[in-house]
């Protein structure tokens, strides 16, 4: 039995440790780093987040010992922001929702500093690169823990901050710079969406007299807030909506994804760990931390939902013409992303979360093996160089196929259990749309997964002997990372044990408590009836998944010319689709936003200079004007009585004039004399 | 021995020790250039000692527990035929400017230790004459005392970019002094008129005071107010700068020395805020209220305005000025929504922008004395060989920027808060400001930090020294510090604030001759819900 008061006042150090590990990284890690090589810095970096996993561990065995309804831990450190009613508090809670997420990004985590080991060694920026991620971390577990909005948004742009770091580690090239401004920017703009919700929040219940952005006050709100409305919505739908609009940004959905694709410039354990485990899915987990919000604004719910089902295809097609190892991962992980938000969106919060936890395992398993490939390849990152690795690479091979199976469904893996859920809640939502947008995608997935692998692995080597000759298998350090988490993807999905095989579903029974849930809309169906109704859902889902792989296997691995043919016969649309396809979004953005944007400020600034700035130079101009003519006019015209006119006149041209020629004494003169004018008269008026 | 007391009071002291510094350094001749920049040192350095002393022991501070160390207030007459008076008081509002300005001062000295080549001693005396001008302004609690310090103001920065500024230093320095002088000129007429006005409804008793002032104030006409409010507000609008009085600020910034820049941005820019919610809401509440809408349309479109232009500016210190005239937009919102959020937010943004504008101004000096140039294509790769630099500029960047955790985000969300009880509309379109901070921020920040080394001059940077990494890291403690633990500061501003807000109000409904809540009501009409 674990003490949960010990507990509570330890959760701090889930996200300080890591905080500690990169002030440790970022100040002297590279001074003892001469004396002690590598292991001063990666040591106590993979040391802090295991302090935090630790922690995570021992909080998350002390909520099972709680009875269900009390399974929360809380620490509150200080006050943070207080003003009037304003009142925010360092507060981290600790509850089965933020132990999920805790547990998978510092279990993930500390695999992926491990990998990292490996894969940085000979990189000059080791310290600042390990710096970075134990930042990323602290930041990524403010976000989870964070008990009220603000805390989570420190979380939120800490990560995007780090995200943006990373993306650029190799500032150098330009490339990479502008792939993580580009990033930050992107974020900046959903970022806005969560601001403006926590304003919407805090004003409304400002407005019923008790003012709070903590999510557990909020959640006991959450009722009274529907009937307060803003710009004509009801206040729960447009928090609902700023919040994903937040999470599009975040989570790489459209219309903000397309930052992500971009985002794989930086180092791969960076893809694995931040851009597709554990960052990226910061926008479901707001979704679910607010989910009380969402169950009072359906409508909203279906929105995520369309908009979700559209990314999810759309990336998935745009994943199927990609020859970068990396970039089909991406457009996978933003297609990934999309079915765990229409989970969220259909009110099946629990298994979009469920998405999260298995795609973390797999997706994290298939980058840290495109980086053993990208290693092996000295940086390649072409898949048409590549071809045949399974020889060189065995434990890659071997591990990669395991998540590539998980990814793309295969049965009884991580990812068919979650996707599997995902799917048939949608359809027993009534969604028959997205539920056969899912479906196709699930179909598509299926097919890009077996093709990258295929074009990976099968086959011959198409890179020429020279490379053939260095290829190798990546050290311990990066090997094991992959094995840890190939057995992660096929153990960790029986933790959703299908109800159809009679096993309970230990996920949902442990989230669920920390969701809200969505009122039932249809009437109640037979029990039965659902069951079989889900079995046959799974089978169809079996089929298609099946089907895809083996379109792909016929396409690329059995008769490889097939591919090429139908490419041939179509060359307009094959040449699109590989082409200009993926940037369809950011071509319209920059038609459309960047162009008009950057032609308004330059017009903006010419206008400043010209107008703004030309009024006070012509004001200048024209007292100069001004006060040379009356010089001019007292000089040749006026004698006697406009004498003294002109005097003042011309007393004010020099004054002007002198102002000019830097003699500020004059001024001070007149400014003396004019006060001791003043003050003569005010008395004299007394 | 009262008087001898009021004469060596602590309010006085901290007022004429930069003073004495100054005169000291002009009067003893033959003094060499390290002397002088010690002795500039020690005195703003003692100033700063004194400062901190003032804050921790006058009322509410943490010394203060057990009655008054330290008494916040000293006054005596100083014309007394006109009612003029010596009067200082230092309150929560002034606290953390007139600690802003002693803390920059030695660090201004410190950052031009090697860059103020000639005539060091007349810097250094200009330097410390104007942080004993911007203190008294700070402190002044009688109109003609701080109309008197508010003018000397501008006579050592006058000198500062004329004598030791860039290129076009004299066509900016006559820009800066004519621009804030016409408006403290119509400033001047308000003052007298303003107590003329008030010795007429009080049986004809002359006084500068802000506290008479403000005694029988409510009863000036409506209209009278109008213009005696539009004449101060003119004067503070240039001085913030309020969008569109702000062309003398981007002339000046660039044309003047990095020392110059690092205290105009920081600390002579307050000066328009402070005397709005100093002098011009309270006096005028009325005119204040009515008013708003005016503010808060120049300041909103100020917000935008101010970062779009920034963002195609080539020069840094461009681009930095006109970052200014959108971050103090945020704080001119906040002022005038006249709530509590609002009000500390916009007390808050007045000392983050001296410290993350500062900290921007010391860093673009520290790569001027470096390249001899700002322009953002002479740059690129800097990173590389100037990490320390890099590291140091990007939090300064991100603190501009408002990234949570550090000094910006508090004051922004906070100004947001109150903005959006008084207009949803303003308060989003300012919000939309935390993106366009980032694209010019972050743009400037990959022009000059990433990419490949495109000019040979750039491979032989050297990195920032101990001198320069020090007053880097003092700017950005306190950066961290407000981002982290707001609350000292809240805590201590939040009682004078809430009284300003409520008497302007109280006073308001005065005025109105309407019950509290009717003003309100009709006040909330105006501006929003307070």
């Amino acid at each position: 039995m674990i003490d949960p008061h010990t507990i509570g006042s330890l959760l701090c150090l889930i996200p300080l440790a890591p905080l500690l590990g990169a002030t440790y990284n970022a100040f002297i890690g590279r001074r003892v780093a001469k004396s002690m090589g590598h292991l001063a810095v990666h040591g106590v970096a993979c040391a802090a987040v295991a302090v935090s996993l630790l922690v995570s561990v021992a909080g998350f065995a002390c909520l099972v010992s709680m009875p269900v309804e009390a399974r929360e831990l809380r620490q509150t450190l200080f006050s943070w922001i207080h003003v009037g009613s304003f009142d925010v508090p360092i507060e981290l809670v600790f509850d089965p929702l933020s132990a999920v997420m805790c547990l998978v990004v510092t279990g993930i985590g500390l695999l992926i500093h491990v990998y990292s080991i490996g894969y940085m060694h000979d990189d000059p920026g080791y310290p600042r690169f390990f710096c970075y991620l134990n930042l990323f971390l602290f930041a990524m577990l403010t976000l989870v823990l964070g008990g009220s909005l603000p805390l989570v948004f420190i979380g939120w742009e800490g990560v995007g901050l780090c995200s943006f770091l990373l993306i650029g580690f190799w500032f150098a090239e330009s490339k990479n710079a502008a792939a993580a401004t580009k990033a930050f920017l992107v974020n900046r703009v959903g970022d806005l969406g969560f601001l403006a919700g926590m304003v919407v929040v805090f004003s409304a219940t400002l407005r019923i007299g008790s003012p709070t952005l903590s999510f557990s006050v909020l959640r006991d709100l959450a009722p009274r807030l529907q009937d307060a409305s803003f710009l004509g919505a009801a206040v729960p739908v447009v928090a609902a909506a700023c919040f994903f609009f937040a999470a599009t940004g975040k989570s790489a959905q459209i219309p903000l994804f397309v930052w992500l694709p971009d985002a794989m410039a930086g180092p791969t354990p960076v893809s694995a760990l931040i851009h597709a485990a554990t960052m990226v899915t910061a926008g479901v987990y707001l979704l679910c931390r607010t989910s009380f919000l969402y169950v009072m604004a359906p409508d909203v719910g279906a929105v995520v939902a369309l908009v979700a089902g559209l990314t999810a295809c759309f990336a998935a097609t745009v994943a199927l013409f990609q020859h970068d190892i990396k970039k089909v991962l991406a457009y996978s992980t933003v297609s990934q992303l999309g079915y765990m938000f229409l989970g969220c969106g259909v009110g099946a919060f629990g298994a979009g979360l469920f998405h999260v936890v298995t795609h973390a395992f797999f997706k994290a398993l298939l980058f840290l093996g495109a980086g053993s490939v990208i290693h092996a390849m000295g940086g390649e990152q072409d898949v048409r160089q590549m071809g045949g690795l399974r020889k060189a690479l065995p434990v890659t091979t071997a591990t990669f196929l395991v998540g590539i199976l998980s990814l793309g469904g295969f049965p009884l893996l991580a990812g068919f259990f979650s996707k599997d859920v995902v799917l048939w809640r949608v359809l027993a939502s009534g969604h028959g749309f997205l539920y056969g947008l899912a479906l196709l995608t699930s179909a598509l997935t299926a097919f890009y997964s077996i093709r990258l692998a295929v074009l990976t692995f099968g086959g011959a080597f198409r890179g020429g002997h020279e490379r053939e000759h260095h290829l190798h298998e990546s050290p311990r350090s990066m090997t094991v990372p992959l094995v840890l988490l190939a057995v992660g993807c096929i153990v960790v999905g029986w933790l959703a044990g299908p109800t159809w095989l009679g096993l309970i579903d230990r996920f949902a029974a442990w989230v669920e408590p920390a969701l809200a849930v969505m009122p039932q809309v249809h009437e109640h169906v037979d029990a039965e009836v659902e069951e079989r109704a889900e079995i046959v859902a799974t089978c169809v889902a079996v089929v298609v998944g099946l089907a895809g792989m083996g379109g792909a296997w016929v396409m690329f691995g059995w008769a490889p010319g097939v591919a090429r043919a139908l490419a041939d016969r179509l060359p307009v649309l094959h040449g699109y689709l590989a082409g200009r396809y993926r940037s369809v979004f950011d071509d319209v953005y920059d038609r459309c936003i960047v162009r008009p944007l950057l032609a308004a400020t330059r017009a903006l600034a010419t206008f400043d200079q010209k107008v703004v700035d030309g009024l006070v130079n012509g004001a200048a101009a024209l007292i100069r004007l001004l006060s040379r003519s009356s010089g001019w006019f007292d000089g040749t015209l006026v004698d006697g009585f406009f004498q003294r006119c002109a005097d003042l006149a011309r007393a004010l041209g020099r004054a002007m004039a002198s102002v000019q020629n830097g003699r500020i004494q004059s001024y001070l003169m007149t400014l003396g004399w004019a006060l001791a004018v003043v003050l003569l008269l005010l008395e004299f008026v007394r | 021995m009262t008087s001898l007391f009021a004469v060596l009071h602590p309010l006085t002291v901290l007022l004429l020790l930069p003073l004495v510094g100054a005169v000291l350094l002009l009067a003893v001749r033959g003094l060499d250039d390290r002397s002088v920049r010690q002795i500039a040192l020690i005195f703003s350095g003692v100033t700063f000692v004194v400062s901190l002393a003032v804050f921790l022991g006058t009322p509410g501070g943490p010394l203060a527990h057990e009655g008054r160390l330290v008494s916040d207030e000293v006054q005596f007459r100083w014309v007394p035929s006109l009612g003029i008076t010596y009067h200082l008081k230092i309150d929560g509002i002034s606290h953390f400017l007139i600690l802003l300005t002693t803390f920059l001062t030695p660090l201004v000295i410190l950052g031009s230790w090697n860059s103020v080549e000639k005539r060091v001693a007349g810097y250094h005396a200009a330097m410390l004459a104007l942080e004993s001008a911007m203190l008294g302004a700070f402190l002044a609690v009688d109109l003609f005392l701080f109309y008197v310090f508010w003018e000397v103001m501008l006579l050592p920065m006058y000198f500062l970019i004329g004598i030791w500024g860039g290129k076009r230093r004299i066509y900016a320095t006559v820009k800066f002094f004519l621009y804030t002088l016409v408006g403290s000129l119509l400033m001047l007429v308000a003052i007298v008129k303003l107590a003329f006005v008030v010795a007429g409804l009080n049986g004809g008793r002359l006084s500068f005071d802000l506290v008479d002032l403000m005694s029988s104030h409510a009863r000036i006409p409506p209209s009278v107010q109008l213009w005696l409010f539009a004449a101060f507000a003119l004067s503070f609008a240039i001085k913030v700068p309020l969008f569109p009085f702000h062309t003398w600020l981007p002339d000046a910034h660039v044309e003047a020395p990095t020392g110059g820049s690092v205290i105009l941005a920081g600390i002579l820019l307050k000066m328009g805020t402070y005397g709005f919610i100093r002098f011009a809401m309270p006096l005028f509440p009325v005119a204040a209220i009515e008013a708003a809408p005016w503010i808060f349309g120049l300041a909103t479109v100020g917000v935008v305005y101010g970062a779009w232009v920034a963002s195609v500016q080539q020069d840094v210190k461009k681009l930095v000025a006109y970052s200014s005239v959108s971050h103090l937009g945020y704080v001119m919102i906040g002022l005038f929504v006249l709530n509590v959020e609002g009000l500390q937010g916009a007390l808050l943004q007045m000392i983050n922008h001296g410290l993350s504008t500062g900290a921007l101004f010391f860093l673009v000096g520290m790569i001027y004395e470096r390249r001899h140039t700002r322009e953002l294509a002479a740059f690129g790769g800097i990173a590389k060989v100037m990490p320390v630099f890099a590291a140091l500029f990007l939090v300064v960047t991100l603190s501009s920027i408002g990234l949570p955790g550090l000094n910006g985000f508090v004051g922004e969300l906070l100004v947001l808060t109150g903005a959006f009880q008084a207009s949803k509309w303003m308060a989003l379109v300012i919000a939309t400001g935390m993106i366009w901070g980032a694209v010019y921020m972050l743009t400037a920040y990959q022009k000059i930090f990433f990419g490949p080394i495109t000019h040979d001059e750039n491979r032989s940077l050297v990195d920032l020294g101990k001198r320069e990494i020090a007053i880097l890291l003092l700017m950005l403690a306190p950066c961290v510090w407000i981002g982290v633990y707001p609350r000292a500061l809240l805590e201590r501003a939040e009682p004078e604030l809430t009284r300003i807000a409520e008497r302007v109000r109280e006073d308001y409904a005065t005025a109105m001759g309407e019950p509290v809540h009717r003003a309100m009501e009709r006040q909330s009409r105006i501006i929003g819900s307070p």
